[in-house]
């Protein structure tokens, strides 16, 4: 009976999101992230070698690997998401509180726009499918000291990093719980606890460095993605007039994490500190998480909101509120969820598809659409900025990318190579707009036509036969 | 009728103190047990001077040590519809029976229940004249041994191979799996003519895919059996609330071989056992010919719940084929082995008997942990013991925990001895009988369990001996595999997928995996050295990748596994040496290849372990280190 209910609660949840997630892609609203590793996965078994770290371009690699081994781009995001889902609400089921506002932090968890637009972030959304079960199972440990729970929450923890090199943040707030963690004070006992800890979470980077190493010939490679990422940092931005970071959307996240947390009694004089502790230690790398990764098109709120709330479900069975609190819980529950929605009026949906949605993916899609209907031949194209039509497409057999031997000889002389060339009129972001700039600018390329052409998007067709053709 | 009270006449006689009279009444009325038992197993009287008493206090004539009358006499037509293991655990041997008189001797001549099943087995009328003589447990023994001597060696080397010739390894391997193994090899060959590059690929991606399978099926064992460490098959409580008086006997079997040193530690540790001694029956099971063993055994003195159990001169000399021979002579409920140099924890035969009170009828034995005295001796004995660790805390319970065969451990297995004699013992041409008949009991319909208890043991201290002890181990492991897959499918059908996966990928896999390590690592170190791209064109990118996973991931898995492995007992202080792992798993590389190689050119020879040779005393007090609380 017990497994029929989880079934049926993960099936509506699931069925929720499903078509919450379909309309979505409708309406042109697809993620950035979603799109890119989609699109780098399925050249996955045509490249090899040193190429296949290239494709990824120094991230972390388990996003690409899940996006490989799953069917579709669509579903992986759906499935983890509600995955999340469906466990916070498992273990809501488990808390002491009351039923109301058990009701309003499910409601809050499922509605909110928070919770939906989180899906986007591909990354953080991976990050946190390792982090939770992770947090939850220190939690665990911290409650029963049962070292198989320690042991998956460091395994978990390594693998989150491997997610989402952010989660690196996470290590030091780990390290302030140590003391928490043991149980006696043996130096032996201490020395194994903190190599179980941070083990895998090291073990992890170096295996990565080791892959850059092997592949690429430079063990630490994949810092030019970090570095890249930091360089876009523009604090100015905080306190920008027209940015959604401004502070009346940060308090209720503040308000709510606080009014939950302080006016928390927990279970034991044992855990007291332990909890309170962890809830607030655990709160703290976010604000760094948020305040240096993602910033330029991130809204810090929004994500912000989420982990809040998730972090609250993990905490919920542990704490046991009295009636003000809980009355003061579901108050601030019920501002964020009319909070969130009022927030997407105020916006524009532009301004938020700026930062959180792939902007003119419809563009995109048609050109993929356009290419799939030409008769066959070779395109020629740079997929660091055409990579939502490899996403949308469904022939590549006879792409030429980057990661092709014959892609430098073919973008010196395009026209004994290619059969069509699609490019981004950008030169900042695409290698061929930018070797034949001069052209470009003009929508002109020497010995093709333009064929098609929308949102700086331009597709070319070769207009003269060529000896390579024999 | 009893003219007096056996004690007081002892006491008369003086051949007991008042003190020891009193303390052997207060245990009596503990456990509920006769007092010649009591005061026997405690060493308080000697065997044949409580007899003595017991025939002048009943009127029944005792033998007095002199077999061999009765032995001349002995109706072997009668006495073959006995078995030698039910006359053993009555203590009643029928020595001819005519028209109207049955001799019998008997230990307890008023056990009216042996006397009547006797005379039921021979068709007798219940009425029946019966003259009984009194004989010790002994003087039993002795007698069924003669008698039924070759009876029981032949079925101790062949009584699996009659009963079950499919599940007895005297064959090493079977013509199908020799045909199997040559079409296989025929198919590489033919592979490696036409196409080198196809073949080395494919065989190359299949061994790092059963890599990855069997390093993850570890990690998740491991995982499982980690889960609820708490949790414990017997609680504390449960032992306080144990009534003696219920405790059934128990058979434990000590096969010893050239160890004369260790037996008064052996000896000693078994009257430490928290069970009561008049309920121990104890099997010293000696080789003939091993006298300088013999003679340290009577030179200990042993109470008279030990018996020395000689085993005829045969081949082969192994130690399951003296636990077979041992068997028959076993008289307990349950029946369990320890190694000479073993230190059980004291309570483990109670909490053997508690669990199997608290199980379902299928069960057939409880495996107690195996674990190391001599732990922080040096390198060896660290890894070893972090080995062990692993294994019988963590690993052994996932596959308990997931119901997956089990294979036992060398000692420490408590039996109940009806279902292991239905089982047909062990098999005496396998050298690692323990994890064959794990499986055989899998495959049988039965379960194993898994005791809160451990047996202390000593750890190889010597590089040499490991490798000798560790050979044949992976010798009887490579016997198990093959015994129990002469036929695949109905080894599937009998046992299921998952019985099924577990013998190919935990028993073969450990084998084939420890073989085929050695060739991938060098390779890996050739490339590393010379960075030469002439292996590229043999990994096709998948299987590179898989192979990479194996390196980091699976490397780092058994390493990280064998750091937690340290807290359950812990032993915090080894942890950092699994880093040292590879070492030992080069080791283990050696010790394999030595094993196949002797399953071909001498498969059931017993590559004997050497004990004895630890600096660490038996109580563990060398190099500092805790000493398990015995």
């Amino acid at each position: 009976m017990k497994q029929i209910k989880s079934v049926t609660l993960f099936l509506a949840i699931y069925g929720y999101h499903f078509l919450v997630f379909r309309v979505l892609p409708v309406r042109g609203w697809y993620s950035v992230d979603w799109l890119f590793l989609s699109a780098k996965a399925s050249l996955i078994p045509t490249v090899e070698g040193p190429q296949i770290l290239q494709l990824n371009g120094g991230r972390p690699p388990i996003p690409l690997l899940l996006e490989f081994l799953t069917p579709s781009f669509m579903e992986t995001p759906l499935l983890i998401y509600s995955g999340i889902v469906f466990y916070l609400l498992s273990r809501l089921s488990r808390s002491r509180i009351s039923v109301p506002l058990k009701w309003l932090y499910a409601l809050t968890l499922v509605f909110s726009l928070p919770s939906i637009a989180v899906w986007f972030q591909t990354y953080w959304l991976l990050a946190f499918l390792f982090v939770l079960p992770a947090i939850s199972l220190l939690i665990r440990y911290l409650n029963k000291f049962e070292v198989h729970d320690l042991f998956l929450f460091s395994i978990l923890y390594g693998l989150s990093i491997l997610t989402d090199y952010c989660t690196i943040v996470l290590l030091p707030s780990f390290l302030v719980l140590l003391p928490f963690m043991l149980r006696e004070k043996e130096k032996n006992y201490i020395i194994a606890v903190i190599g179980i800890v941070i083990l895998p979470a090291l073990m992890a980077l170096a295996s990565w460095m080791y892959l850059n190493w092997l592949l690429l010939g430079n063990s630490l490679s994949f810092l030019k993605y970090v570095r890249d990422r930091m360089t876009e940092l523009a604090f100015a931005k905080i306190s920008g007039s027209g940015s959604i970071l401004q502070w009346d959307y940060i308090l209720p996240f503040v308000l709510l994490h606080l009014g939950i947390l302080l006016n928390t009694r927990f279970r034991d004089i044992h855990g007291k500190y332990i909890f309170t502790s962890l809830s607030i230690i655990s709160v703290i790398p976010y604000y760094m998480l948020y305040l240096l990764d993602y910033f330029d098109y991130q809204s810090i709120s929004i994500y912000a909101l989420t982990s809040s709330i998730w972090f609250i479900g993990l905490l919920l069975p542990y704490v046991k509120l009295t009636k003000f609190n809980q009355t003061v819980a579901g108050m601030l529950l019920f501002a964020l969820l009319i909070w969130s929605w009022s927030y997407l009026y105020r916006h524009p949906r532009e301004e938020l598809a700026e930062q959180i949605v792939f902007p003119k993916a419809e563009s995109y899609y048609e050109l993929a659409v356009e290419l799939d209907r030409l008769p066959k031949g070779s395109l020629l194209m740079d997929d660091k900025s055409m990579y939502p039509v490899l996403s949308f497409r469904h022939k590549k057999d006879s792409d030429i990318l980057p990661y092709d031997d014959e892609y430098n000889l073919a973008l010196n002389r395009p026209f004994l190579y290619a059969d069509y060339i699609a490019l981004l009129k950008n030169p900042e972001r695409d290698q061929l707009a930018f070797t034949y700039w001069s052209d470009i600018e003009s929508n002109r390329l020497q010995d093709y036509k333009l064929l098609w052409s929308k949102d700086n998007l331009l597709l070319f067709k070769r207009t003269v036969s060529n000896e390579a053709d024999n | 009728m009893p003219k007096a009270r056996i004690g007081d006449m002892l006491l008369a006689e003086g051949l007991i103190s008042q003190e020891k009279l009193e303390e052997a009444l207060e245990h009596q009325q503990r456990t509920g047990s006769p007092l010649g038992q009591i005061i026997t197993s405690f060493g308080y009287v000697k065997r044949f001077e409580f007899y003595n008493m017991l025939a002048r206090q009943t009127g029944f004539e005792y033998i007095d040590n002199r077999l061999e009358p009765y032995i001349d006499m002995v109706d072997r037509e009668l006495i073959v519809l006995f078995s030698p293991d039910e006359l053993s655990t009555r203590l009643i041997f029928p020595v001819k029976a005519d028209d109207n008189r049955l001799l019998l001797l008997a230990s307890n001549p008023f056990d009216r229940e042996s006397i009547d099943y006797v005379k039921e087995r021979l068709n007798l009328p219940i009425d029946m004249k019966t003259e009984i003589k009194i004989a010790t447990e002994l003087d039993i023994t002795k007698i069924v041994d003669i008698v039924f001597k070759e009876n029981i060696t032949q079925n101790s080397i062949m009584g699996l191979y009659y009963r079950r010739p499919e599940e007895s390894a005297i064959q090493v391997i079977t013509r199908g799996q020799i045909l199997f193994l040559f079409t296989v090899a025929s198919i590489c060959l033919l592979g490696l003519y036409y196409n080198p590059t196809i073949t080395i690929t494919i065989l190359m991606s299949s061994v790092n895919v059963f890599f990855q399978i069997s390093v993850l099926f570890k990690l998740f064992l491991s995982l499982v059996g980690a889960k609820n460490e708490s949790e414990v098959v017997v609680e504390e409580e449960e032992l306080r609330s144990l009534d003696v008086k219920s405790l059934p006997v128990y058979s434990v079997l000590v096969p010893v071989y050239k160890e004369p040193e260790v037996v008064p530690h052996l000896i000693k540790a078994l009257i430490n056992l928290d069970y009561p001694q008049e309920k121990l029956d104890i099997l010293l099971l000696l080789e003939e010919g091993d006298s300088e063993t013999l003679l340290a055994a009577k030179h200990a003195a042993p109470p008279a719940n030990f018996r020395f159990i000689v085993i005829p001169n045969s081949q082969p000399k192994t130690k399951p084929k003296a636990c077979n021979y041992g068997l028959a002579f076993a008289r307990g409920k349950y029946l369990t082995i320890y190694d000479a140099e073993d230190l059980p924890e004291p309570d483990q035969l109670k909490k053997a008997v508690v669990a199997f009170r608290n199980s379902p009828p299928d069960y057939v034995c409880y495996q107690a942990a195996l674990n190391y005295f001599n732990r922080t001796e040096n390198v060896l004995t660290r890894l070893f013991t972090l080995e062990y660790s692993y294994w019988f805390d963590y690993m052994l319970k996932g596959l308990n925990r997931l119901r997956l065969p089990i294979p036992l451990g060398g000692t420490s297995n408590h039996f109940d001895t009806e279902k292991l004699r239905a089982l047909g013992g062990w098999d005496p041409f396998n050298v690692t009988e323990d994890a064959d008949l794990g499986i055989r009991a899998y495959s049988n319909g039965y379960r194993i369990g898994i005791l809160n208890s451990t047996t202390y043991e000593e750890a190889n201290t010597s590089v040499r001996n490991w490798i000798r002890q560790r050979s044949r181990w992976q010798k009887g492991y490579a016997q198990t595999f093959l015994v129990h897959n002469r036929n695949p499918l109905k080894f599937l059908r009998t046992v299921g997928l998952k019985g099924f996966f577990t013998l190919q990928f935990f028993i073969g896999g450990s084998v084939f995996s420890a073989a085929m390590s050695p060739i991938f690592w060098g390779l890996y170190v050739f490339w590393f050295i010379t960075r030469t791209t002439s292996l590229d064109e043999y990994s096709p990118p998948l299987f590179l990748y898989i192979g990479l996973f194996n390196l980091l991931a699976g490397n780092f898995c058994m390493i990280y596994l064998n750091m937690l492995s340290v807290f359950r007992r812990q032993y915090y202080d080894i942890q950092w040496f699994s880093f040292l792992n590879p070492l030992y798993w080069l080791l283990l590389s050696i010790a394999t290849w030595k094993g196949l190689w002797q399953l071909i050119v001498n498969p059931f020879y017993w590559e004997k372990t050497v004990h004895g040779l630890t600096k660490s005393t038996h109580d563990g007090s060398k190099n500092g280190e805790s000493a398990p609380q015995l």
